[in-house]
């Protein structure tokens, strides 16, 4: 139902739309079957006071770019920039080169902006369902966390929004800027515009360029000159965005001299409507920064036979852009049916330093193509890549990585590490390194190792009277030590126990 | 053919299918029915496919550009009165055993002797067997030249020629190594040619086989060659291929390997010349057992792109592989290392290991590699590695100290950098030449650093 882009913004009614009986974009025209369609039958009907405010209808045109961004008042840069990204999506291909397979996505039946809404509140954790209880006993989540991720009512002492004012307080005493992205666009509408896309252009790949047009919402994180942020940074505490969107949109700019260390996802297990993720993450180190950012991904995995579970096509990548900056990738991926990222580094400023350690964990029939990019142009640049892959039952694990020294990068130096363990004959793993080198002063080291937990090992284990599930979890735990050991300290606990809940009942 | 010239081709499909039609219609009834369908069924898989770009990913780093835009004619007829022999038997030196030369794709007998060649060892041309060795060759023909398409394979099988072909008889063991020279000699006009080898151990059998890649004058040309080996149960071999074409040669080849159970394969690649010059090695465990040990080593300088193109393929269980492929750069020079190891879900119990390691001895040198693993079964032990890197200063101080010059000193670490393949080889005859050739290279190499 094509219309006039300009009539679109003037007279801007999507109640009418949505609640036509007349299909718009298609959606009538689905099965009946559809379950999807059900779910929005009953909120059409259940909340039709609030629904033209929070949902926009499926599919994606110019004109529901346009409306995303009326709805979140956007500038114009934003909106225009938003409508360059989506111009430039319509004449791109999905990328098929990578080891992962998947139906196709169709794009047309998404709905690409939808406000977050209120969870449910549960009275007490009996209403939760009792799998994620015990995986939250597992993972030795403390009780009130627990009641707060399952979304159990938590009483006031707990309560987060109070927890998230205190930090909030601190924060604004160092001068740390950290919102959500729409309120920096409101607020910090300079920063934005001048760091926005500036490490992930908006025509950069397939995904990322599907998420600048249509980005709903993300983190903003701003460290002034100099300053130590007082605090690992986490949404955790950032309470409107507690709910994973789809298409998120994460910028972190440390000035000069300063430091922060960022923390994304949690160990707990994340059910999600939503089957495609397309995120992107920006980091942006001036001279002499640093930046930590740790993720945990545990999003649902799909079932045993791989039916469901997330697609998590995410863009990250960091610029250290002057002197002696740092950027630092550490990953735990459990989660998801298909992984397919790779947190970057370009590493402009002379002296700079990419770091990235990862853990890819596949079970089941989860697929994983992970590993990093780091291209160093700057001198005495240095980049270090350990990467741990772990393939069980029929997971399917890649590590890829490109090290590349550009010609001005006289001394630079690469490290790269990657191993894989297999747990299961139906298991893959593949390692697919790039290595370029432009210059001869530079010195790159890449080793990979391929095999499965020895019979050696498990008998020495058993005999000292460990059961040869425990046996195998503390061999693979020390597999993962080194990547383990640059998670901050809480995260490094949680993550150790989530590999044993993951890798449950796949060995032996 | 003697009244009409044959068409030239140039890198370009067309052109190519247009040549064809040219050969198939001179060879019409000279060449048994089984080889024109053979024939054939290579430009129809040709036809399929296209001359591959920097936008492939298998030729992300290499481009034919350079060489795209010459015109190639093949030789169908020597013109033996116009070939220098003097200069030809300089370069090609004394034989150690048996051996057969090929001028410009064609068998030359004036320089090629099969004297000494022991007990019921088959080493005919192609060329004169069609019709008495037929059926071997049709027979053994690679049975995986369908799996991987490979287009200048398809292009060498489309105008398949002339060539070696080495049958090993059962349990036999060859002592002389056997040898094969391509020589091109392209006097006043850029030439294309097609050497094809196929060497079939029978199984229990050994030999040592040699094949040499040379060039002689000034003028750009196009080698485009296949040699297959069939390595039949229990059977051993250790294979040479000497490439030292002129720095106008572009040098496109596949090398296709089958082992045998518990068979063993070790191969030596050395690329010297060549100023466009890529390598396809493929070698497949198509059952169980069986033993490879790949080595390479390239000296490129001045202008010259070296690109080496390997696939493992474990098949079967118990198989063990291994690769060490060594580069040095000189000023100007690229090199590209891909290798891949594959590791299919019945390969259980396969040992594979892969090393490339390239130094970089100028600022302008560029070397692009990709070791990769594919791994489908659990119980392998599969490792890979990949270094870049420049000599140590530490160690050129430590031999100035000595009393050495830096230009010495730097020959003297780079020689030994290379040194690790060169150790490795058996053929005594070979190991003397190559320190011959990495003296005078290394010689000219650290000369244009000095600059």
């Amino acid at each position: 139902m094509p219309r006039n882009p300009a009539a679109a913004e003037n007279h801007f009614q999507p109640a009418d739309d949505f609640l036509s009986p007349i299909a718009p974009y298609g959606c009538e025209t689905k099965d009946m079957s559809d379950p999807e369609r059900f779910v929005n039958q009953e909120y059409k009907y259940g909340f039709v006071t609030n629904v033209d405010a929070d949902a926009l209808p499926r599919g994606l045109n110019e004109d529901i770019v346009r409306m995303i961004s009326a709805k979140k008042k956007e500038p114009a840069f934003m909106l225009d920039w938003r409508l360059k990204a989506y111009r430039r999506w319509v004449t791109m291909k999905e990328p098929r080169w990578q080891q992962v397979q998947y139906p196709p996505i169709d794009y047309q039946d998404m709905i690409y902006y939808s406000a977050p809404k209120p969870r449910k509140k549960l009275n007490s954790l009996d209403e939760v369902d009792k799998e994620v209880l015990e995986t939250f006993a597992k993972l030795g989540i403390p009780l009130e966390e627990q009641k707060r991720l399952a979304g159990v009512a938590v009483d006031a002492v707990f309560d987060s929004v109070s927890v998230a004012t205190t930090f909030k307080e601190t924060l604004q005493k160092a001068g740390v800027i950290f919102c959500s992205f729409s309120e920096a666009v409101q607020n910090h509408p300079d920063l934005v515009k001048k760091y926005l896309g500036s490490v992930v252009p908006y025509a950069d790949n397939f995904f990322a360029t599907l998420n600048s047009a249509v980005f709903s919402d993300g983190s903003f994180c701003y460290v002034p000159k100099g300053v130590r942020c007082p605090m690992e940074l986490s949404t955790y505490f950032r309470i409107n965005a507690a709910d994973t969107g789809q298409f998120e949109r994460t910028l972190i700019v440390a000035e000069e001299g300063s430091y922060v260390s960022y923390l994304e996802g949690c160990t707990a297990p994340i059910r999600d409507k939503n089957q495609l993720h397309a995120a992107v993450v920006e980091l942006v180190a001036l001279g002499n920064a640093q930046i930590k950012y740790s993720t945990v991904q545990n999003w649902y995995a799909g079932d045993k036979n791989g039916k469901g579970g997330i697609y998590n096509f995410v863009t990250k990548r960091g610029k250290c852009e002057g002197p002696n900056s740092k950027i630092s990738w550490t990953q735990v991926e459990t989660g998801s049916s298909i992984t397919w990222k790779y947190p970057s580094v370009i590493l402009k400023g002379d002296s700079s330093v990419g770091e990235f350690y990862s853990v890819a964990l596949t079970n089941h029939h989860q697929q994983a193509d992970t590993g990093t990019k780091m291209t160093h142009i700057g001198k005495n640049t240095r980049s270090t890549i350990i990467s741990k892959g772990i393939s069980a039952r029929q997971g399917s694990n890649t590590y890829r990585g490109l090290v590349k020294i550009l010609p001005k990068a006289e001394n630079a130096k690469n490290y790269t590490q990657c191993d894989s363990l297999l747990l299961g004959n139906r298991s893959e793993a593949n390692t697919f390194p790039y290595i370029e080198v432009e210059n001869n002063t530079a010195r790159v080291e890449h080793e990979a190792s391929t095999s499965k937990i020895s019979e050696d090992q498990l008998f020495y284990c058993r005999q000292r009277g460990l059961s040869a599930e425990n046996a195998i979890s503390m061999i693979i735990n020390g597999f993962c030590k080194e990547v383990f050991k640059n998670l901050p300290m809480e995260f490094a606990v949680e993550a150790t126990k989530l590999l044993n809940v993951s890798l449950e009942g796949s060995v032996g | 053919m003697k009244t009409k010239t044959a068409p030239e081709i140039f890198l370009e499909k067309e052109k190519c299918l247009a040549a064809y039609e040219w050969f198939k219609k001179a060879e019409a009834g000279k060449s048994p029915s089984w080889l024109a369908s053979y024939r054939d069924e290579a430009i129809a898989r040709f036809r399929d496919q296209s001359f591959p770009t920097v936008h492939d990913e298998a030729w992300k780093y290499t481009s034919l550009e350079p060489f795209a835009k010459l015109a190639f004619r093949p030789v169908y007829r020597n013109d033996s009165g116009r070939i220098n022999s003097h200069a030809v038997k300089n370069l090609l030196g004394k034989a150690p055993g048996p051996r057969l030369v090929f001028i410009n794709g064609l068998y030359a007998p004036l320089f090629s002797s099969t004297a000494g060649l022991e007990g019921n060892i088959k080493m005919v041309h192609l060329g004169a067997s069609w019709n008495s060795e037929g059926r071997l060759a049709e027979r053994s023909w690679f049975p995986q030249e369908n799996v991987r398409l490979e287009i200048f394979a398809d292009l060498n099988s489309a105008f398949l020629n002339d060539g070696m072909m080495l049958q090993l008889p059962e349990n036999f063991l060859v002592k002389t190594p056997l040898e094969c020279v391509y020589l091109t000699l392209p006097e006043n006009q850029k030439l294309v040619s097609y050497p094809r080898n196929l060497i079939v151990a029978e199984p229990g059998s050994s030999a040592v086989v040699v094949e040499r890649y040379l060039g002689l004058g000034g003028n750009p040309y196009f080698t485009n060659a296949v040699t297959d080996y069939v390595i039949r149960e229990g059977a051993s071999v250790e294979a040479y291929r000497l490439q030292k074409e002129t720095r106008q040669a572009c040098h496109i080849s596949s090398t296709r390997v089958s082992v045998g159970r518990q068979s063993r394969f070790v191969f030596f690649n050395m690329d010297f010349g060549g100023r466009l010059v890529r390598n396809h090695l493929s070698v497949v465990f198509s059952e169980e057992g069986g033993e490879c040990d790949l080595n390479g080593l390239y000296l490129a300088g001045e202008g010259q792109h070296i690109d080496n193109h390997t696939v493992i393929d474990h098949l079967k269980p118990k198989g063990t592989s291994r690769q060490l492929y060594k580069g040095i750069l000189g000023s100007r020079s690229r090199a590209v290392f891909s290798g891949k190891i594959f590791v299919r879900q019945d390969a259980q119990k396969t040992d594979a290991a892969q090393k490339n390691k390239n130094l970089l001895l100028s600022s302008d040198a560029r070397v692009d590699t990709r070791p990769q693993l594919e791994i489908l079964a659990d119980d392998v032990k599969c490792a890979h590695g990949a270094a870049v890197g420049q000599l140590n200063e530490d160690e050129i101080f430590y031999l100035r100290s000595r009393g050495l010059g830096v230009k010495e000193a730097k020959k003297v670490l780079t020689y030994g950098f290379a040194h690790e393949i060169v150790d490795k080889v058996g053929l005594g005859a070979v190991k003397e030449e190559l320190e011959h050739w990495l003296e005078d290279r290394l010689e000219s190499v650290a000369h244009k650093e000095e600059k």
